[in-house]
């Protein structure tokens, strides 16, 4: 059974997440985890996540993935322990002091390895198996015939592998650049991406090493028959709109793929939501080939600015009215979409907007205002209001 | 005491007085020359050779690399970056090289534990990191004493899809400027693979004399003409910065790990 794994970087992006289906989360707590610049969990913040998605039946995967310096060594122990005791399911790990902790002190969770390791052929899988990790993350380097070849010689193994989101320029964790350039260190949570910096080559141009993000939604049917364990989409730091739409393209499209009704269609439309959600170019990088001059930016990532979500459902429909929250301008009149963790994507047109004074407004136009809606079927709370893009051709 | 290794930036191996480490064709990066395993088995029949294979190992180069193994039985030590050699070389034989990762004591020592004795440490801690290391871990420790720092090691052709997006034509190497910064760099292109050398050259022969019981790796790789002259001639000497500009920030340094300790 295949699990779609979303980011959070905070408790409120954890909930969306499972509400609109991810199967596991992870998270990083606010010390040895690699994006130091997410909101990050406290221990109670930790301890609130797994209770919330272990009532759902979801797992909550801590990443501890630094690589120590001997400083960092103080206080692991106790951060360990706490965690362990709080239920967290899995460590993503990269450094063997981790490892060897964990083991010291006989802890419950499971060890994952993190694609800070790079892994990306059976033997490294094989060895980490031997020292007791129950799942690695592959490097995001390999292509299909590398995932096909570990997972033919260690059956046994559980893999993750990439399928959204940015992607380093480097092998993971073998890029100091951010140490060097900026005196932040990348291995420590402090990356300040300099492969997103311009650089003066031959004294006249810009030379860029940017890649371009990651989008493997048409391949999740053949890692969904390979078998892979975990379908892992990147960025702890993205927004809950980002996290619902994402998650829940995956997650229709995994769920189709098990019950055999996946269609053509259904990856038409999600692959445009997905396009039109990242606001920059995706490719499918090495998965299918080695990535060429199609996979990188030259001259900056152009990035828009993304008004598609609308509004939160906040109450659940009564007599043809729902309760939402407004996110971004819209008005009587527009045709919109709802999508949600219950329900597929349906459109309808705006015929009715009523304000808290309960006058009836022709625009949803203050932000974060809330409004009654006419609707002419049931929505849910948590349920989202976007702009239409079942007829939108201006895909970026 | 300290023992010297060199990696040769020649196949001209005469002036290279210490242990060599050799560069294994097709299977490493980032240097001037490389030797096959033939050559490499001819040579460890006649003086103490090891071999650096630093490239990640995906399935082809993994399936063919075990033929390679077995043609160089003389030899004394690999260098390896992927952890699957540990499982195909005897491992009493292997020297751990991940670059940039092994950084902490601890990680040393449980390496020790499963029989990898044979560790580099990474060029990016400080003097004081790197005695604590030394002080109070179990493994045979190997530091690059001397070399033009990697700073990006990627799977990616990014001079030359660079030279398709320009249509013009680029050699495999490059020198850059981070144009904030304007901190100089060395990017080279190999066998459709891509690495990003620091332009100023490390060193920590400066303090030298605080480091014993390190094996020390000197790198001939990446140099200039006159960098190599200064460093042939002056590499165990604590004064090698009197006679090539060297770069011992980190040493001196520690690095900022999280935004919010700037401030």
């Amino acid at each position: 059974m295949t699990e779609v794994l979303s980011p959070a970087g905070d408790l409120e992006r954890l909930k969306w997440a499972i509400i609109y289906g991810a199967d596991a989360v992870y998270i990083g707590g606010y010390d040895y985890s690699l994006r130091a610049n997410a909101n990050n969990f406290s221990l109670d913040d930790i301890k609130e996540a797994v209770n919330y998605a272990h009532s759902f039946n979801r797992r909550v995967y801590v990443t501890i993935n630094i690589l120590f310096h001997n400083e960092d060594l103080e206080g692991l122990d106790e951060y360990l322990k706490k965690l362990s005791d709080i239920g967290v399911d899995a460590f993503i790990v990269s450094d063997m002091a981790v490892i060897k902790r964990i083991q010291e002190m006989h802890l419950n969770p499971e060890i994952h390895i993190s694609t800070q390791e790079s892994t990306v052929n059976k033997e490294s899988v094989r060895f980490f198996k031997e020292i007791g990790a129950s799942r690695v993350v592959l490097g995001r380097e390999c292509s299909r015939e590398d995932i096909l070849d570990i997972k033919e010689n260690v059956s046994d193994m559980e893999l993750e592998v990439f399928i959204h989101g940015a992607m380093c320029t480097s092998y993971s964790g073998r890029c100091v650049l951010s140490n060097y350039v900026t005196n932040r260190d990348s291995n420590r949570g402090g990356c300040s991406q300099v492969c997103r910096f311009s650089f003066n080559i031959d004294d006249k141009d810009d030379f860029q090493i940017c890649s371009k993000d990651l989008c493997m939604i048409d391949y999740v049917p053949e890692l969904v028959n390979m078998d892979i364990a975990s379908l892992k989409i990147e960025g702890r730091m993205r927004s809950l709109y980002y996290i619902a739409t994402v998650v829940n393209a995956y997650k229709t499209i995994v769920t189709k793929c098990l019950d055999r009704t996946l269609t053509d269609e259904d990856l038409n439309y999600y692959r445009k939501v997905l396009n039109r959600l990242s606001n920059r170019e995706n490719a499918v990088q090495f998965y299918d080939k080695l990535p060429s001059v199609s996979e990188q930016y030259y001259t900056g990532r152009q990035e828009a600015s993304n008004q598609d979500f609308l509004a939160l459902v906040i109450e659940d429909t009564s007599d043809g009215y729902a309760i939402i929250e407004q996110r971004n301008n819209f008005k009587v009149g527009d045709t919109v979409e709802v999508f949600g963790p219950t329900m597929s994507v349906r459109s309808f047109k705006v015929l009715e907007l009523i304000n808290e004074m309960g006058e009836s407004v022709n625009e949803a136009k203050h932000p974060q205002e809330i409004l009654k809606i006419r609707v002419p079927f049931e929505v849910h709370k948590n349920d989202i209001i976007r702009v239409n893009l079942i007829d939108k051709d201006d895909f970026i | 005491m300290n023992k010297f290794y060199m990696i040769p930036n020649s196949k001209n191996l005469d002036d290279f007085k210490e242990e060599l480490i050799l560069p294994l064709k097709g299977y490493s990066i980032g240097f001037d020359v490389y030797f096959t395993s033939e050559e490499i088995e001819r040579i460890a029949q006649e003086r103490d050779v090891s071999v650096m294979i630093n490239s990640f190992l995906h399935k082809d180069r993994l399936e063919t690399i075990k033929l390679e193994l077995e043609g160089m039985s003389s030899v004394k030590f690999f260098f390896v970056e992927d952890l699957g050699l540990l499982n195909i070389i005897d491992r009493e034989r292997v020297v751990l090289f991940q670059n940039h990762i092994v950084s902490n004591y601890s990680a040393v020592n449980y390496y020790e534990g499963i029989n990898v004795k044979n560790i580099v440490i990474s060029n990016e801690l400080t003097l004081e990191e790197i005695k604590v290391i030394r002080d109070k871990s179990f493994g045979n420790l190997f530091y690059f004493l001397i070399n033009r720092n990697c700073l990006m090691y990627s799977k990616r052709k990014l001079i030359s899809s660079y030279g398709i997006y320009k249509g013009e034509e680029f050699d495999n190497i490059k020198e850059v400027e981070e144009r904030v910064s304007k901190r100089q760099l060395i990017v080279k292109e190999e066998n459709g693979e891509t690495i990003i050398f620091d332009k100023n050259l490390f060193s920590a022969n400066g303090v030298i004399d605080l480091l014993d019981g390190f094996n020390f790796i000197v790198n001939f790789n990446n140099l200039s003409k006159e960098e190599y002259n200064s460093i042939m001639n002056h590499y165990k000497d604590k004064d090698l910065g009197y006679y090539v500009n060297v770069d011992d920030y980190f040493l001196h340094n520690k690095i900022i790990y999280k935004v919010g300790e700037e401030k």
